[in-house]
């Protein structure tokens, strides 16, 4: 057992492993199981530290097959106040949208559900003239919510706070 | 009701929070679920 140790400390095996397979008495194939992957562990590391290394070796060998962008020099869309407002803009014009949308539905719906109710004049709703109050329920729902909620901050033109004088 | 939303709806503008529009909708919204189920909401 010690021999066999020995020649996988010189074929330079990790020690822990050595000690993990060495409870196993005469278990050969763990102890080979265990070197094999300890070296595919130390060679992927080897390659990450190459890749994420200095520019030196980019054009040479695995450099080529793996070309590295550098992600700090790309812009950076989410801070650029310009784009933020745009998209700021953009979203409450789309929310204005949906808004005016969802009152054209709802006021179909209302002029639908009137006409059939009048027509038909019997005190009692179907299930098509219940859906209908449903929708008209949740159309209504989302208009309230859409107005209530706003993207981005309040345009404001007001001066700032003046401070209250300490005696 | 909802004549009056759609009116009141077209007079915003993205960067308008009209309180009568948030009224309206909510009273439509009350009404509808009253007819629906039979009980107030809330």
């Amino acid at each position: 057992m010690h021999e066999s140790r020995r020649v996988f400390r010189i074929a330079g095996f990790h020690p822990a492993c050595l000690h993990l397979c060495a409870g196993l008495r005469g278990a050969i194939l763990p102890a080979l199981l265990c070197g094999l992957v300890c070296g595919l562990m130390c060679a992927s590391a080897g390659r990450s530290q190459l890749s994420g290394g200095s520019n030196g070796g980019q054009g040479q060998g695995m450099g080529d097959m793996h070309p590295h962008h550098d992600l700090s020099t790309l812009p950076p869309d989410d801070l650029d106040p310009v784009l933020a407002e745009r998209r700021m803009l953009a979203l409450n014009i789309q929310r204005q949208k949906q808004m005016v949308s969802d009152t054209n539905k709802l006021l179909k719906l209302a002029r639908e559900l009137n006409e059939e109710v009048a027509k038909a004049n019997t005190g009692t709703l179907t299930l098509d003239e219940l859906h209908k109050i449903a929708e008209i329920e949740k159309l209504a729902r989302n208009v309230r919510q859409r107005m209530t909620e706003s993207v981005g901050e309040p345009q404001t033109n007001l001066p700032p706070p003046i401070p209250y004088p300490n005696h | 009701m909802a004549t009056d939303l759609k009116s009141e709806v077209d007079k915003t503008t993205k960067d308008t929070l009209s309180l009568t529009v948030v009224r309206k909708a909510g009273a439509i919204e009350q009404l509808a679920h009253k007819v629906r189920t039979g009980s107030p909401k809330g």
